[in-house]
Parts: structure tokens; C-alpha cells; sequence
């Protein structure tokens, strides 16, 4: 099955568990150490624990919450969020958090990648991106903190893999929360040019829109956040996971 | 002597991940880096995630090369070597320089890259057990277990191996001799799969 990762994407504020649209208008969804456990028992393939709040402002990180939340964690957990350097990271990962994703900090300190990489090996190391594409069809990178980025997109993710990032996550904020499928276009550009793992993210709203991505990039990691944490037309608030079976059958065997 | 698991902590690798794992499995353990509680063990966990040369000179400099070897090759205490854990009881990696336990005939090799199967190799991947079944679990029709690694362990004596794993090509996923197991996957990471893993080792092995 080509190795297909289908990775829940858990975007946390104030310890609460929200989700946006376009990274605007976050929605309460419920709590985080709830979700985690019923997540593990689902045995979904990866989590990826992202504290929007952190990421946002530098106020420090909550070690003794986020232990609790490692500790119910046994399949792999990548936390991103307010990892500016090398000590808090050394703290995170020690706590169980075996994938440390990185962000904002690059526009700070364009050396964290390598930094991190060289001291946890780059298989712990995701480096991320978020992106918007502007009326004129090209896309921009977006920090938290309103920093300039000096390079086009595919420089920069170029960057992060020379650093010694082992993978790459995408962040699509145009179809945050929007259910309607990944951005194509983008996702073949960056899948060309870059030859560690990309995680595809933003857009989910089926199983299919992740074969379409993995038809035409290759691509095999798909996060996701709407898709796990509403149901039905209505949205209804529901952890949920594709099973196995149907796994297969979207990728076939 | 309580039956219990030391784990090895030479400062590499995700030590809380394994002894939550053991926790919620209500297996006591340690981590240590104590010569004498890791010759005093019951059962090792060698764990490891990181570069070869450092994992052996951190094992070095804290006097603990001679006493690990010690344990398992005089006293014949079992050890699970996991990930980088394993790759250390290999004789050499073409990762480093410096030589490794050599426990097991094998030595460890970098993982080709192509566009197809990209380096590291990330995520689950099915393992076919040759020998100790009953340490691998079959859920949902599958075994599989949760891998990170660029490199790969090369086994020259076939009933050495214990498990295959298909990635650019077959390779040796778990290898086990006398009282020596070296798994190349991350059993603490692997929820039910990895939680029979270890609870064989600890009851069983």
C-alpha cells in the first residue's frame, strides 16, 4: 500500500482543541488528552499536535501538560509550536515527542533547522511551511510573527531540506477547513523539486482527495483536521478514523 | 531478583517513550546509566535514535561499552536492542568509523535512495515474522510496525533473522541470537503491535 500515512492534525489553544477555517474562526472541538487517547485506540498512524497559541506568541510552553499528553501517546506524536531552540526542544522530545515541527522560528533563526538536525537527526526533524495563494496564482509564505520571508516558496522548503529537515509539511491556508480537497497544483510543484517526505495538509474532506494527491505527486503523508473531528453534513463534533479496510480500498493493495 | 527492565540511557533516544509503554503494560523499569544496575539487570532495552560514532562514544565515555558487552555476552542477561539499538550490535555502519558490538553477523548499511523510496524510511511497514511468532501480533489482517531509520541491518546468518521487512528491497527488520534481539522498528511507537512486542520479551524471552 505504498506505505500510505494518514496523520490527524490537532490544532490546540489554551489546552483546548479547535479547529479553523483558512486559520481563522476557530471552533472549540473538545480536549486534547481526550482526543489523543481515543486517537491511539483508533490506531491511527501518526499524530501531529500543533499549539497554534505558541506559535502565535512567545509565552512559554506548558511542559507538565504536554507530558501528560505524551504519556498517553503510543504510536508516533509530532508536536510543533513555540520551538525556538535547542534547550526547549532537548525538553519536548524527552517527554516522548519523537518529531519536533518547526516554523515561525526559521524566520528568526535560520540555523534552528540545522541546529535541531544535527543534534536529533533529521528523521525528528519536520520543517514547516505555511502558504496562501494570492489572487495572481502564485503562492506566499505567511509567518506568525509578520516577518518578510525573502524566499519564493520552493527556495525555502529547498531550504529547509538542506538544512537537514526530514520532512516537509505543507500548510495550505487558503483550504483550511474548506473540506474540498488539497491543493494540487502546489502540492506537484513542491513534490518535483524536493526529495524528502512531504506531508500534504489542508483541504481533507475525503479519503479520495488524498488519492488524488498521492496519483499525482507520489506524495504518501496526508494530515488532516476537519476530516477527524466533524461528521456528516452538519458538522457534527466526532473523533473519528477511516478504518483499514477502506484505507485499501482507496489506495488499493 | 524482581524481574524488571533496565533501560539503557547513554543520551540518545526516546527513553519515556519505552517506559510508558512498559508503565501502561504494568512491566516495572529503569533508566539508568549505572554500570552496576545494568550488570545487576534482568532484561536490557538498548534504545537509540541518532548518529552511530556519537551513540558509541556516549557509550564510552560513560564507561559502559565493557559492562553492556559484559551483560550480554558473560552473563548472558537478554537484551532488545531497538532501532539504533540494534545497529550498535552489529559489527560496523556505514554510517561512522567506530566499530560496533558485533554481537551479531551483520553489518549495518545506508538504505538506497530512489524517488520511490525516500530516505529516511518513515512510517508503518509490514513485518513478516521467520521465527518467534508469537511475539508479533496479527491485527486488522496485518503485522506491522512503526520504522524511522536511513539505515538497515545487512544479516549473513539466515537463521539470525527473525523478521523481514520490504522497503527499496527486503531487509532484516528483527534479528535475534541467543539471548540477543535487535529490532529495527520502534515497538514503543507501535501501540498494540509494539506493546505485544515487549510484553513477550519481558514474560517470555
Amino acid at each position: 500500500m505504498a506505505n500510505i500515512r494518514i496523520i490527524p492534525c490537532l490544532l490546540m489553544q489554551n489546552k483546548k482543541l479547535i479547529k479553523t477555517i483558512q486559520f481563522k474562526d476557530p471552533q472549540y472541538i473538545g480536549d486534547p488528552l481526550n482526543a489523543i487517547r481515543i486517537y491511539n485506540s483508533l490506531f491511527v498512524d501518526e499524530i501531529m499536535l500543533l499549539d497554534i497559541h505558541q506559535s502565535a506568541s512567545s509565552s512559554s510552553i506548558d511542559f507538565e501538560y504536554l507530558k501528560i499528553l505524551a504519556s498517553e501517546c503510543f504510536i508516533p506524536i509530532c508536536y510543533g509550536g513555540g520551538i525556538s531552540s535547542l534547550p526547549v526542544a532537548i525538553k519536548l522530545y524527552s517527554l516522548g515527542f519523537e518529531k519536533l515541527s518547526i516554523n515561525a522560528a526559521v524566520s528568526e533563526n535560520p540555523k534552528i533547522i540545522k541546529t535541531l538536525s544535527s543534534y536529533f537527526g533529521s528523521q525528528s526533524i519536520v520543517g514547516a511551511i505555511d502558504c496562501k495563494k494570492t489572487l495572481l496564482s502564485q503562492y506566499k509564505i505567511v509567518v506568525h510573527n509578520k516577518k518578510r520571508i525573502r524566499y519564493s516558496l520552493l527556495d525555502y522548503a529547498r531550504m529547509l531540506e538542506e538544512q537537514g529537515a526530514g520532512e516537509i509539511l505543507i500548510n495550505a491556508i487558503h483550504k483550511d477547513g474548506l473540506m474540498t480537497g488539497y491543493d494540487l497544483d502546489l502540492l506537484a510543484m513542491l513534490a518535483e523539486k524536493i526529495s524528502i517526505p512531504i506531508i500534504a495538509n489542508c483541504g481533507a474532506g475525503h479519503l479520495n482527495h488524498m488519492k488524488d494527491v498521492f496519483t499525482r505527486t507520489g506524495i504518501n503523508a496526508f494530515a488532516a483536521g476537519s476530516l477527524f473531528v466533524y461528521s456528516g453534513d452538519l458538522k457534527g463534533i466526532l473523533i473519528n478514523y477511516p478504518d483499514r479496510q477502506e484505507i485499501k480500498e482507496t489506495f488499493g493493495n | 531478583m524482581e524481574n524488571r527492565i533496565t533501560i539503557i540511557d547513554y543520551g540518545m533516544g526516546n527513553l519515556n517513550s519505552i517506559s510508558n509503554m512498559l508503565a501502561r503494560l504494568n512491566i516495572p523499569s529503569i533508566i539508568t546509566d549505572q554500570p552496576d544496575l545494568i550488570c545487576k539487570a534482568t532484561k536490557l532495552i538498548l534504545p537509540g535514535i541518532g548518529a552511530f560514532d556519537t551513540a558509541v562514544k556516549n557509550i564510552k565515555e560513560r564507561n559502559l561499552w565493557d559492562n553492556i558487552h559484559s551483560a550480554v555476552i558473560d552473563k548472558k542477561i537478554p537484551i532488545l536492542g531497538i532501532c539504533l539499538g540494534m545497529q550498535l550490535m552489529t559489527k560496523s555502519s556505514e554510517e561512522g568509523k567506530q566499530l560496533g558490538f558485533g554481537w551479531i553477523n551483520s553489518d549495518t548499511k545506508k538504505i538506497s535512495q530512489n524517488k520511490q523510496y525516500k530516505v529516511p524510511h518513515i512510517g508503518w511497514n509490514t513485518v513478516k515474522p521467520l521465527k518467534h511468532q508469537n511475539f508479533f501480533v496479527n491485527y486488522h489482517d496485518e503485522i506491522k510496525f512503526y520504522f524511522v531509520h536511513s539505515y538497515y541491518v545487512d544479516c549473513y546468518q539466515p537463521e539470525d533473522i527473525m523478521a523481514v521487512t520490504h522497503y527499496d528491497k527486503p531487509f532484516t527488520s528483527a534479528f535475534q541470537k541467543n539471548n540477543i534481539i535487535g529490532v529495527q522498528f520502534h515497538p514503543e511507537k507501535s501501540h498494540a503491535y509494539g506493546m505485544a512486542f515487549l510484553k513477550n520479551f519481558y514474560e517470555n524471552f
